[in-house]
């Protein structure tokens, strides 16, 4: 571009058309000046009555990064939508860094965090639905919006398995584990691998108990779904741990202890906890309860003793434990109410707990939402939305990009 | 020089635009500006500080919002009060052409100006989001190098989005 002559325009100063073209301009080149001079151009033709009616001309002007950075909060519809722009957009919508960015602004944006729930619908017992709850930027209910389930076979043997780093483990069957992310609609089928305690070969895979955990490894940048198998009988287990990277179960060495019954496991901070028990409860006895820790990154075991006080209480019902972000609330899960014993107990526990588990990993990543919600009334409202939530069925997760799918 | 001189006149520092216009900034607006407030902390504010990229049309409307921010932040009413204030401030200080939008997005970009970028970043995003392909396209001088059969397979992957 050729230096343009000096010309003044002496118009009344912060009116959209004061134009100093001068002496200046020439002085500095590179992007502020061709774009300030595109800018100048532009006005001045206006000026002279040449009009410029297509709106946002100029959004072509924007450099690479800013283009990035306003991309990036473009809610994921938008940008699935955009890939159809041109060949460079589709590489960039679909590449890792833009999807870390876009997932970064997500995290950061309360509206694109969501709960999924899996819920009946009370005339139809048996039709399991999946719905999205939205909130508003204040954390108040908004909506629901029913979403297709990702398979529809089996659909009445749907269970969650977990939710992190923004993807949802469902589990059909005890066979069919998938990874699922319902901001994309995509999911992916997890490769069946069999069950492999010595002691016990030869049974059907129903005659032993399963416990599955989803969790992430940070140092890896890795999804890990956690398979604990346990015969009750011989006190017996095997661990599993698929990595979606590698597309691939592993056998973990196990941690030197006999289990006669395990909790849904919690993944808390890094690492995967379950509650576990090494005796056998019976009608008179009670049993001792200790927490076994898992840490994704290392596959290294802990084993934090709990309180005898926790075996004074009946076993509860943990396998319907739904909160993950929080131990008190992963512990007292549904059944317990504030008034009750044990509640105090946990209450009393939390610190010590908590600070025990946080110095194993002390990175965790979880939404907003957990820490404002009350879970009562979200029900209710649910309730007059003609969705009856299942007690184990609620995740929540952001807004992403991220695809299962190798295209 | 020392600010212990200067304790009972507020420090005021002079911007001057692309296009030569200067502006007279109080200190408590000038530090919103993190690239002035970097130049004032190293004592390399005098006399005034140019700023290459910026026009004076979107310098007047930056400090326009730097000042309503500075004054609301530090006028003691409530946290909830000035909250509600700013948010109708900045929906009000959105109306805007989108020409200027644009440039107030570089300028903020430029100046270093956390609130404001993320402000007109957002403003964009929220009018981008609904467009049609085409629109797209357009706006941003983008020219389709698919084919019909490419672009065709490209929109199959997502059909949903596009209902």
């Amino acid at each position: 571009m050729s230096p343009s002559p000096p010309l003044s325009l002496s118009l009344p100063p912060y009116t959209n058309f004061t134009v100093i073209l001068g002496v200046y301009l020439p002085r500095r080149l590179g992007f502020g000046f061709s774009l300030s001079l595109y800018i100048y151009i532009r006005k001045l033709l206006n000026l002279l009555g040449f009009s410029f009616n297509n709106d946002f001309e100029s959004m072509s002007e924007l450099t690479e990064d800013l283009l990035l950075d306003v991309l990036s909060r473009l809610p994921v519809i938008s940008l699935l939508r955009f890939r159809c722009v041109s060949k460079s957009w589709k590489t960039t919508i679909d590449s890792s860094y833009f999807i870390k960015l876009h997932l970064n602004k997500s995290i950061k944006d309360v509206n694109s965090h969501k709960i999924l729930a899996i819920g009946r619908d009370p005339s139809a017992v048996n039709d399991v639905i999946f719905c999205i709850v939205k909130f508003d930027s204040g954390f108040e209910f908004e909506g629901v919006q029913r979403i297709q389930s990702p398979i529809e076979k089996f659909k009445e043997t749907v269970r969650f398995i977990g939710s992190c780093r923004f993807l949802i483990c469902l589990k059909y069957t005890y066979r069919k584990i998938i990874l699922w992310n319902p901001s994309v609609r995509e999911h992916k089928i997890l490769p069946y691998t069999d069950v492999e305690i010595e002691a016990s070969r030869g049974r059907k895979y129903t005659q032993y108990r399963y416990s599955f955990g989803f969790g992430y490894d940070d140092l890896m940048d890795d999804h890990k779904v956690v398979r604990l198998v346990y015969d009750y009988r011989n006190c017996d287990y095997e661990i599993k741990v698929y990595s979606l990277k590698l597309n691939i179960w592993k056998k973990i060495e196990k941690f030197p202890i006999l289990i006669s019954w395990v909790s849904r496991p919690s993944f808390i901070n890094g690492s995967m906890n379950w509650l576990v028990s090494q005796t056998k409860p019976t009608t008179t006895t009670f049993s001792t309860l200790s927490l076994l820790v898992l840490c994704l990154r290392t596959e290294v075991w802990q084993l934090v003793p709990l309180p005898e006080l926790f075996g004074k209480y009946r076993m509860p019902n943990w396998e319907y434990c739904h909160f993950c972000s929080d131990l008190t609330h992963w512990m007292v899960g549904h059944c317990y109410s504030p008034g009750h014993g044990l509640w105090k107990i946990l209450e009393h526990l939390k610190t010590e707990l908590s600070t025990k588990l946080r110095s194993l990993h002390s990175d965790t990543v979880f939404s907003e939402i957990y820490r404002h919600r009350n879970w009562i009334p979200l029900q209710d409202k649910l309730l007059s939305e003609s969705i009856e939530i299942c007690r184990w069925g609620t995740f929540c997760w952001v807004d992403n990009l991220f695809r299962l799918t190798s295209s | 020089m020392s600010s212990s001189t200067e304790l009972t006149e507020k420090k005021v520092f002079l911007l001057k635009s692309l296009d030569g216009v200067i502006f007279e900034v109080e200190e408590s607006v000038a530090v919103q500006l993190e690239v002035i407030r970097e130049l004032i902390e190293g004592d390399c504010a005098r006399p005034f500080i140019s700023l290459y990229n910026v026009t004076s049309e979107i310098l007047a409307l930056v400090i326009e919002y730097c000042k309503h921010h500075a004054e609301t932040c530090s006028g003691g009413t409530s946290a909830t009060i000035a909250d509600e204030d700013l948010k109708t401030f900045d929906n009000e200080f959105m109306n805007v052409d989108e020409n200027i939008l644009l440039e107030l997005c570089s300028a903020a970009d430029y100046l270093d100006i956390k609130s404001l970028f993320e402000l007109t970043c957002r403003t964009l995003a929220s009018l981008i989001k609904d467009r049609t392909i085409i629109e797209v396209r357009k706006m941003f001088n983008v020219e389709n190098d698919f084919s019909v059969v490419e672009e065709k397979a490209v929109r199959k992957e997502f059909a949903w989005a596009f209902k």
